[in-house]
């Protein structure tokens, strides 16, 4: 299963829509509820899914969903 | 190449205490290398706890929560016990079946399972669509105030509150601005009518550099003072705040707490100031304290950097319960009793089988050790005012012999309000010690190792709190101090003699049951009567008995602490408070009337009594008081109102009873002065003393 696949799955529980799909390209303007707040939950649900820490310079830079897979695919072996 | 056997033995197969942990390891490796499917194949023979969860989970991932909700199910009926994770998976699938009020009731278990931050994100907005299912009994208005993001604190607290039944509204004042929010009359917040400030100051705010100039902590400490006393001009909240942490990086390492100018120390001097002038009207909260009952670190730079949260979101769910336990118990909501079970949950082993020499019990047996200490504790809680009972399957002779002759029992008979050691099932005790001791199942705490018990007093009384626990002593204390059931935050002299006042309850009962005629009977009492104005040193347990008195309650009008405070030094108002003593007990201050005055009539606010002491009269005593005061000052008229609520039936016929008219406006009634009898009272045998009102010599 691909890292789009699993984030695709915490988005549908953060949000409680379970027939979200998420794509690299989506964006905060996709998903009306993807607001800061909703931002800084889903960078804590991850690092937590993927049993990770994402840097200060990564957090701020996290503007879709591709952003955060490639954050993840850099850390790729190294994830429990 | 890895293959499916391997995952299981790195996670599942190997797993410590934090199965949730491995199960998520072991799920993301097995998508991680596409093997999901032949590790469920694997998993449809293993019958193990860590194996069924892992399908579950697994299952999910790949075909959704439909798919897993009976795995899910079966992880919770097979191992008996509560698991977040999985009520929460269980949730969602009732939610998707339109059944609001099953999802609810799974999800307040979840949250009293005490989860961890992880489940708090994941559940939120489910929780929020269930809303209206949660049954709440009360609004509540709570403004987070403070120097950094309340956001995330916020949510955390809105799903705690919803499992409490409350509803909450909350105001969070702009970042930075809560000094100006503070002291500006027309704020927001002050506008908001908050009935709860949640202030969440740091370090940061102290301006403390490595070592600190001499007058650095006196000017922070005012700083803060200064704020509570804006809060408390412009609101009528209680203000509920986290004392001061230490900055986690410190240069001077051990000097810091060592040296006078040490940041650390000057922390310390700073949180002990703050303690020592705190009014009434602030509760603060020990944050170090937290933070060793907490795993993890209690900050988070990155966090802290990108967003300004403090402190660390994994503290956040502890933080939290301590904040809700404070609007808990200021709303008189905290728990009141404990009910315990025996046989491997206050010591090891069984007293019928093992014998009263064969059960673990203090030294010099390692677990009899910690047995003991759970019972010094629970001895604690005793003394300090929540009430104990146990509920045990066992012969009640076996049962009791430990109380009485076992050495290093520290618990007695006489700790305990109630003991039922029979055969009868659980929730059929816990039915009569409510109605023994009249008290709701709502103030209910149960604890047993058994989860066959644990389960059907859930199921049957889902008002009473069941803790998981697994019998190991420690993890009963550790599932009592995180769920900080009986919180308190003011302790009166009720509070320290509440057991025995209830023990001499049960003793009545027997008396009562012996037939002697009711007058005989409450003149064998001997009760006393002392009576007088409520002033500063009663308006404490007044506040206490009017927000939490539900049976013998003619209005259930619940004020804070402000609010009773105002009436008690207007002149408009008649504000009284009244104790009992009798041969048993000194049931202390169980008493409150209330009443408006015009020059010519006088309305009846607050009429209550401590259910302890119904049936004794002491209403006729009030009464009689009311109609003799009110003639004094030349009123000619009383007015009252019947509020029904769902507890208070008890005083449906209290006004006719003693010659109040139903006016015609809904609920109202009124005496004419003129004409009122007053109530025999004979049965006191004059033993009543008036307290003088003292407020010209304070």
């Amino acid at each position: 299963m691909s890292v789009n696949n699993r984030l695709t799955s915490i988005f549908q529980e953060i949000f409680d829509e379970p027939t979200l799909v998420v794509q690299p390209e989506t964006n905060p303007s996709d998903i009306a509820d993807w607001d800061s707040v909703a931002q800084v939950k889903l960078v804590l649900a991850i690092e937590e899914a993927f049993g990770t820490r994402f840097t200060t310079e990564e957090v701020t830079g996290l503007h879709c969903v591709g952003d955060f897979i490639a954050a993840l695919n850099s850390r790729k072996g190294t994830v429990a | 190449m890895i293959t499916p056997a391997e995952v299981l033995r790195a996670s599942v197969e190997n797993a410590g205490p934090d199965l949730r942990g491995a199960v998520q390891a072991a799920v993301a490796i097995a998508l991680e290398h596409g093997l999901e499917h032949e590790v469920l194949r694997v998993l449809e023979s293993r019958p193990d706890q860590g194996a069924r969860w892992l399908r579950a989970a697994l299952t999910e991932a790949v075909e959704g929560p439909k798919a897993a909700a009976p795995h899910w199910e079966r992880v919770v009926t097979q191992s008996g016990c509560e698991i977040p994770e999985a009520l929460l998976h269980r949730a969602r699938a009732s939610l998707r079946d339109g059944d609001r009020h099953r999802a609810a009731a799974l999800l307040r278990l979840a949250l009293q399972a005490t989860p961890d931050y992880d489940f708090f994100l994941r559940s939120e907005t489910l929780i929020r669509k269930c809303k209206s299912a949660f049954g709440c009994h009360r609004k509540v208005r709570i403004a987070l105030l403070g120097s950094s993001t309340t956001t995330l604190l916020r949510s955390v607290m809105e799903l705690l509150c919803l499992r409490d039944r409350l509803e909450p509204d909350f105001y969070e004042a702009p970042f930075g601005t809560y000094m100006h929010e503070l002291l500006q009359r027309d704020s927001g917040l002050n506008r908001f009518r908050p009935e709860f400030i949640v202030f969440l100051l740091n370090w940061r705010d102290l301006g403390l550099s490595d070592l600190c100039e001499n007058g650095i902590a006196a000017a922070a400490v005012s700083r803060v003072t200064e704020a509570w006393q804006a809060a408390i001009d412009g609101t009528a909240a209680q203000i509920i705040q986290l004392t001061f942490t230490p900055p986690p990086q410190d240069a001077y390492h051990a000097l810091s707490s060592v040296m006078n100018a040490g940041r650390v120390r000057t922390t310390r001097k700073i949180n002990d100031t703050l303690f020592e002038c705190a009014p009434t009207r602030v509760t603060l909260i020990d944050a170090e304290h937290i933070a060793t009952c907490t795993a993890g670190p209690w900050e988070d730079p990155i966090l802290w950097s990108s967003v300004k949260v403090y402190p660390a979101s994994r503290v956040l769910p502890n933080v939290a319960e301590h904040f809700v336990s404070c609007i808990r118990a200021e709303l008189g909501l905290s728990r009141k009793l404990l009910i315990l079970d025996l046989d491997n949950t206050l010591w090891g082993g069984v007293v019928g089988e093992d014998g009263l020499g064969g059960i673990r019990l203090g030294p010099p047996s390692a677990a009899g050790e910690r047995y003991q200490e759970f019972q010094q504790y629970i001895k604690a809680l005793g003394q300090r005012g929540v009430l104990l009972a146990v509920a045990s399957k066992n012969n009640s002779e076996d049962a009791a012999e430990v109380f009485r002759r076992h050495q290093a029992s520290v618990l007695r008979l006489e700790d305990f309000v109630s003991f039922k050691a029979n055969w009868l099932d659980k929730p059929t005790n816990i039915r009569q010690i409510a109605s023994e001791l009249r008290l709701g199942l709502d103030s209910f705490v149960f604890l047993d190792d058994n989860p066959a018990e644990r389960s059907a007093v859930r199921e049957e009384l889902p008002e009473v709190i069941v803790p998981e626990i697994s019998g190991e002593p420690s993890e009963s204390i550790a599932a009592l101090e995180r769920g900080l059931y009986f919180q308190a935050i003011r302790l009166t002299s009720e509070d320290l003699t509440r057991g025995a006042s209830y023990r001499a309850g049960a003793k009545q009962e027997l008396l009562r049951q012996r037939g002697a005629g009711l007058d005989q009977y409450l003149t064998d009492l001997c009760m006393q009567i002392e009576h007088g104005p409520v002033e500063a040193d009663t308006c404490v347990r007044v506040t206490q008995l009017i927000n939490k008195t539900n049976q013998f309650n003619l209005t259930t009008k619940r004020y804070s602490q402000e609010e009773v405070n105002r009436r008690m030094i207007s002149p408009d108002f008649w504000f009284r408070w009244y104790r009992l003593r009798d041969r048993f007990a000194d049931h202390g201050l169980i008493g409150v009337l209330l009443a408006e005055r015009t020059d010519r009539e006088w309305t009846v606010e607050t009429w209550l009594m401590s259910c302890r002491v119904i049936g004794r009269g002491v209403e006729a005593f009030m009464f009689r008081d009311m109609v003799e005061c009110a003639r004094r000052s030349g009123a000619d008229r009383l007015r009252a109102h019947y509020i029904p609520t769902a507890k208070n039936n008890l005083v449906e016929d209290l006004l006719p009873r003693f010659g109040f008219v139903a006016t015609g406006n809904d609920g109202e009634f009124a005496l004419d002065l003129g004409a009122a009898l007053l109530p025999d009272c004979s049965f006191l045998c004059g033993n009543v003393t008036e307290v003088e009102m003292q407020r010209g010599a304070l």
